[in-house]
């Protein structure tokens, strides 16, 4: 428990606003995006709810709200409304959500990965195939749509993976294949705005 | 709309100025500035500033003789634009945030600009040799901008939500904010220009769903992605070009006119103003005369058509960015800026997102009445309407890592506000500083993005190469500015930057600014009190005139005309441009009509409590003779009873 | 002619009470003092104050045990006032009900009647 800087009331740490008294706090340590949402710790989540919450916490927490409070106050508007943003950043995203998961469980999941030589290889592959469709202008639907089953994949791995115990060594391999079909997808879909 | 009230201490009781200084929007555009303001009645309206019309020109003229009085600002400088090119600056937030070897300084213009670094900011020579830059020109403006709308209204301005281009990189919009400053105005935001339009509009239809703003300006071109849902504008993705706009329109038209005729800056001056003038012509007429040549409506169409093409890649990446394809789920095209008039450009607008687009908020306007609205739910207790933008970053935002290369720490529309750190470690051996580069932009390598900021951080303990951490953190803030902290892990050594962009004002410009600024300061001070006595003598004019009307029989003939005099010398007082003079008079009549008033409110209450109802004194306690009364007893004590 | 009289909301009442009691300097007799005064836009300007000693003129309106009390000038203007408070998502704050005002200044802090 923590206390309200304000009326001294008790307050959760994760608490943005006094539950008490209203007035907005500063953030705690090392906070944790799902509490911040209301949400408890799981990979699956409903979107469209979150983002209802999202919206609904923005209403109270945005520095326009604070324009004319105490700096202090504008302070703690700021810095909530940072954590807040970043937050729905993370848990929209479901290779960002499991590794935020897997933190607060305490695995710390390395980002430089040696990947295995097939998947380099097949990277390399992907690559190729996209630079071949871009310079002969053909479209590109077909190679996204094999990218996006792999994520998939990827996905569904992860969700069972963080139902048990969890291998850092795994679970880092996937999230980092996750970040590549990811950056992958963007470059396809990219090229296409280019067009 | 009621005021809610907070309980004060006894003598505390203060009556709020609210009504006497007000927040207002500005559209600081390149072609045209405009103000709006919210009334009582929760719409937002632009005030007419210049020769009756809502749109002052942006246009500048620094006249010959150098005295205070001298700069012009709005149509009377715009037609001294011909005679003067070099002196008179059009379009000057082209300008903003740049250096002088920027590709924007190279471009067919007539002014000259002084000599200087490369990477310092651009200085116009204006005349005697006067060098301005355009954070001063913009100051100028924004100033002209203050105190029409403060006469016009009759009300003091202090405070203001500034607008500029989504796509503004940090170095222009902290110019903005300098110019603001400068002018003396309180700058609460900087506000998106789309996000303004689509407040402007949302508000009124009650809009649900996704809208893009395509905003073409005379400088700049904007497009924005907004999701709007309960009262949230939720800006999803912006893109655009901040130098390409109306202007490039009527510079391609005035390249095409000028052929191989020498150039001066009198003869491009002139080209430009005719070209854009043929422009407008042809937006109704299928062809007109310029400069001796009949020019059609196709031939204007095949100059600008590479120009408004342009504009394509940078929608078709927002709507991508945004998570949408060109007709998927938009649920409108909302345009603004007055290029947006031109017919292959509505045309551009249709065929690409396969909508007809909306228009029906005036497209010169619309972004101000946005502002004006933003201004009202900044400062009022309680605001016309419930809404909350949520902005994003428009550009990317990182630093220069080993091999020129650029790591993004703030991706482009990320939500703001927002932070982002990133680790660095030294690549020495007993390396205790490291040089920290800030830049922004989407390309990989630093040469081929914008260089914000570069600063170096001491004090590192002298250790093997890839021991020493540094956790550099960036902060951008609600109005998209960002600010840089580099602190080493292991010593705790930070410092902390709010970034000054290398393209921006030095800090010796910043001070001759300031220095300048306060040289003029005394010349503001008297305007200022010009301003507020002149606003003071006409409610108290007023007052006493209508006060004179309903309760002329309480006075003997002296008394009214001792009173009548005082109004006469006031009235004519207020031509003057002694602020002195003009408070005496007010002084005067305020004394004079002192015991008038008591007796006017004395009246209403004696037929009050002859059981008469107070409406039917109506106007009889009315705004002059009240404060009078009560500047009569004392100003801050309730009615003593008798 | 009849008794000038304004009503206090329960809400207004508990809000009083309760930032009496946080305020240092409130004795039992204390209450708050809601007047009219001449300034603002409009002419009219309301003023809601702490008031520790009333006058002897001064009207007490006791509601749920909160102390209002109103001058006679004020009293006039303020007749068949509903005083209220507000507390929505949006805004806070004490509120003038009056069925007298004519107008109202564009900030709402003035009025004429």
């Amino acid at each position: 428990m923590s206390k309200c800087w304000s009326c001294a009331g008790d307050r959760a740490a994760s608490d943005p606003l006094c539950p008490a008294c209203g007035k907005v706090q500063p953030p705690g340590a090392a906070p944790d995006k799902f509490a911040l949402l209301g949400l408890k710790r799981v990979y699956d989540i409903d979107l469209a709810q979150v983002e209802e919450r999202y919206r609904a916490l923005s209403r109270k927490l945005h520095p326009d709200r604070f324009a004319r409070a105490p700096p202090k106050e504008r302070r703690f508007s700021l810095e909530q409304t940072t954590l807040l943003n970043d937050a729905w950043r993370t848990l929209r995203d479901p290779a960002r959500r499991a590794e935020h998961l897997l933190e607060l469980r305490g695995v710390k999941v390395a980002t430089d990965v040696t990947m295995s030589p097939e998947f380099l290889e097949q990277t390399l592959e992907d690559r190729e195939k996209l630079m071949d469709a871009k310079l002969s202008g053909e479209p590109l639907d077909a190679l996204a749509q094999g990218v996006r089953e792999k994520r998939d994949a990827a996905m569904a791995e992860v969700r069972t993976l963080l139902q048990g115990e969890v291998d850092p060594a795994r679970a880092a391999d996937l999230l980092a294949k996750m970040r590549y079909y990811a950056r992958y997808l963007d470059e396809v879909e990219g090229r296409e705005a280019e067009i | 709309m009621t005021a809610l009230f907070e309980i004060a201490e006894p003598g505390n009781g203060r009556i709020k100025e609210a009504c006497q200084t007000a927040a207002v929007g500005i559209d600081l555009g390149t072609t045209n500035s405009l103000v709006a303001i919210v009334l009582g009645d929760g719409r937002p309206q632009a005030v007419s500033i210049d020769e009756g019309s809502t749109l002052l020109p942006s246009v500048v003229h620094y006249g010959a003789s150098g005295e205070p009085g001298s700069v012009i600002v709005g149509r009377a400088a715009r037609r001294l634009a011909a005679q003067f090119p070099s002196d008179t600056i059009v379009s000057v937030k082209r300008f903003m945030g740049r250096g002088s070897a920027d590709p924007e300084t190279l471009r067919l213009s007539p002014y000259k600009f002084a000599s200087g670094d490369s990477g310092s900011v651009v200085r116009f020579e204006v005349a005697r040799g006067r060098k301005v830059n355009p954070v001063e020109v913009s100051a100028e403006i924004l100033r002209a901008l203050r105190s029409r709308a403060e006469e016009r209204l009759g009300i003091k301005i202090q405070q203001a939500v500034i607008t500029v281009p989504a796509y503004f990189d940090d170095a222009q919009r902290q110019a903005t904010k300098e110019a603001g400053r400068l002018a003396g105005i309180e700058v609460l935001r900087l506000l998106n220009e789309p996000t303004a339009a689509a407040l402007a509009y949302g508000l009124d239809k009650k809009s649900f769903g996704t809208f893009a703003v395509y905003d073409l300006g005379g400088g700049t071109f904007d497009i924005s992605i907004l999701k709007l849902v309960e009262g949230v504008f939720e800006v999803k993705a912006v893109g655009g070009d901040s130098a390409l706009g109306g202007d490039d329109f009527d510079r391609a038209l005035a390249t095409l006119l000028l052929g191989h005729a020498a150039r001066d800056p009198r003869s491009v001056r002139i080209a430009i103003d005719e070209a854009k003038a043929g422009k407008e012509r042809l937006t109704t007429e299928a062809q007109t005369q310029v400069l001796g040549r009949t020019l059609t409506r196709a031939q204007l169409e095949e100059v600008i058509r590479p120009l408004i093409e342009r504009t394509g890649p940078a929608c078709r990446r927002a709507l991508k960015d945004a998570g949408l394809t060109t007709n998927n789920k938009l649920d409108g095209v909302i345009l603004v800026g007055g290029s947006t008039r031109v017919p292959a450009v509505r045309a551009f607008v249709r065929e690409l997102f396969g909508l007809e687009p909306l228009a029906d908020i005036d497209p010169d306007e619309v972004v101000a009445l946005g502002a004006a609205v933003q201004a009202d739910l900044l400062t009022s207790d309680s605001p016309q309407h419930d809404v909350l933008l949520l902005d994003v970053a428009p550009l990317s935002l990182g630093l220069e890592t080993m091999g020129g290369l650029a790591e993004k720490l703030v991706q482009r529309n990320t939500t703001i506000p927002t932070n982002a750190t990133q680790e660095f470690t030294t690549f020495a051996d007993g390396q205790t500083g490291m040089d920290i580069h800030v830049v922004q932009g989407e390309r990989e390598l630093v040469q081929d993005c914008r260089s914000l900021a570069r600063f170096t951080l001491g004090g590192i303990p002298p250790l093997p190469a890839g021991l020493a951490r540094v956790a550099v953190t960036f902060q951008v803030d609600a109005d998209g500015i960002l600010s840089v902290t580099a602190r080493e892990q292991l010593t705790g050594v930070s410092q902390s930057i709010t970034v000054k962009p290398s393209h921006g004002l030095t800090d010796d410009e910043i001070e001759r600014m300031l220095l300048s600024s306060i040289e003029n300061a005394e010349a503001d001070v008297q305007a200022r009190m010009l301003i507020d006595n002149r606003v003071e003598a006409q409610r108290i004019l007023k007052a006493t005139e209508t006060q004179l009307d309903a309760n002329g029989d309480l006075l003997s003939n002296q008394e009214r005309s001792t009173i009548e005099a005082g109004m006469a010398d006031l009235r004519a007082r207020m031509a003057l441009t002694d602020h002195h003079a003009i408070k005496d008079a007010i002084d005067r009549l305020d004394h004079d009509s002192a015991e008038f008033a008591k007796r006017v409110m004395d009246r209403g209450i004696d037929r009050a409590l002859k059981g008469r109802s107070v409406g039917e004194f109506e106007g009889e306690v009315g705004a002059h003779a009240a404060k009078a009364y009560s500047a009569h007893v004392e100003q801050t004590t309730l009615y003593e009873d008798k | 002619m009849a008794e000038l009289s304004i009503s206090v909301t329960t809400k207004a009442a508990s809000q009083i009470k309760a930032q009496l009691t946080k305020r240092s300097g409130s004795t039992p007799a204390s209450g708050v003092r809601l007047g009219v005064k001449g300034g603002g836009c409009s002419g009219m300007s309301y003023v809601i104050e702490y008031c520790d000693q009333p006058r002897a003129k001064d009207k007490l309106f006791e509601v749920e045990g909160a102390r209002v009390y109103v001058d006679p000038k004020s009293l006039i203007y303020l007749n068949g006032t509903t005083f209220d408070y507000v507390d929505t998502f949006q805004q806070k704050g004490f509120k003038f009900v009056n069925p007298q005002q004519k107008s109202e200044c564009g900030c709402g802090e003035s009025f004429s009647v």
